[in-house]
């Protein structure tokens, strides 16, 4: 065999398909799982920062916290820990607030 | 999608955060990428494999992209850059798997046997002339882009390929007067 047209002929024995759903599932399903790590680690070291955060400063935070309850009263303490719940229950639900990390996905 | 969008959009939409972006790259570049592969490793599963590895890392290093519009290039690039490493830890294997094929009932066709050739004549070339008559004999791809791609000097290219296609020519011509 010979010749340039030979030469391509053969080649063509070669060719992978040009559409290939399995190919391109298997390669977006990897990509899915590279993210889910990648998102994983980031949201780890996140709560590794506060922890160590709250850690370092937990004396002066509990001093600040304790200072505000005692100025806002038993109905403030309630408005305030109303308006956390809902603000985190409407961030999850809906996700139209842009959170850091995101915890569902 | 829109058919007429260029790889340039396609991973400005990806670096957005667009899977369908992504999977729209996968699904125009898998073919010449797994050709490419194939006929430089020599191995369909290998190449295959390979070509997942290739697209997970291009996801993941598309930030460094500095020309979007020459993602091609740099998806082959990364990907003669990868097979040189992934072709070690492979060739364990094939070795494996080819003994393994040993012991199984021949029934090539006369397609498997001319492949079969082609891949013992690829095979015979150095791995730069390989990977240049992959791109642009089998590929279509000009001298330039391979050169690009591959970083490889455009006279190397060119060389490799006059000398690559006679070669195979050749050997091939031989197989067949055989």
């Amino acid at each position: 065999m010979s010749g340039e047209n030979a030469l391509d002929s053969l080649f063509a024995l070669d060719e992978a398909p040009a559409v290939d759903p399995t190919f391109r599932a298997g390669v977006m399903r990897a990509v899915a799982q590279r993210r889910f790590r990648i998102e994983l680690a980031i949201f780890a070291a996140s709560a590794l920062f506060m922890l160590i955060v709250l850690f370092l400063s937990g004396d002066a935070l509990m001093a600040a916290i304790t200072q505000i309850l005692s100025s806002l009263g038993d109905v403030g303490i309630v408005l305030v820990i109303a308006g956390v719940v809902a603000f985190l229950g409407h961030a999850i639900v809906t996700r139209t607030i842009r959170l850091p990390v995101r915890v569902f996905s | 999608m829109n058919q007429a969008q260029t790889d340039a959009d396609l991973v400005s939409a990806s670096l957005a955060g667009s899977d369908a972006a992504f999977s729209r790259l996968v699904d125009r570049h898998q073919q010449a990428l797994r050709s490419f592969l194939r006929r430089v490793s020599g191995n369909e599963a290998d190449a295959d494999e390979l070509a997942q590895e290739v697209f997970l890392a291009a996801w993941t290093k598309l930030k460094l992209l500095r020309s979007p519009d020459k993602f091609r290039s740099w998806l082959f690039g990364m990907a003669w850059s990868m097979n040189k490493t992934f072709r070690r830890s492979a060739a364990r294997r094939r070795a494996r798997d080819e003994a393994w094929q040993d012991l199984q009932p021949q029934t090539a066709t006369p397609q498997d046997e001319l492949r079969l050739a082609l891949n013992k004549a690829m095979a015979e070339l150095g791995e730069d002339q390989r990977a240049v008559v992959a791109l642009c004999l089998a590929g279509g791809w000009t001298h330039d882009e391979a050169s690009g791609a591959l970083d490889i000097p455009l006279g190397t290219v060119k060389s490799h390929v006059s000398r690559g296609r006679a070669r195979l020519e050749q050997i091939l011509g031989d197989g067949h007067e055989r």
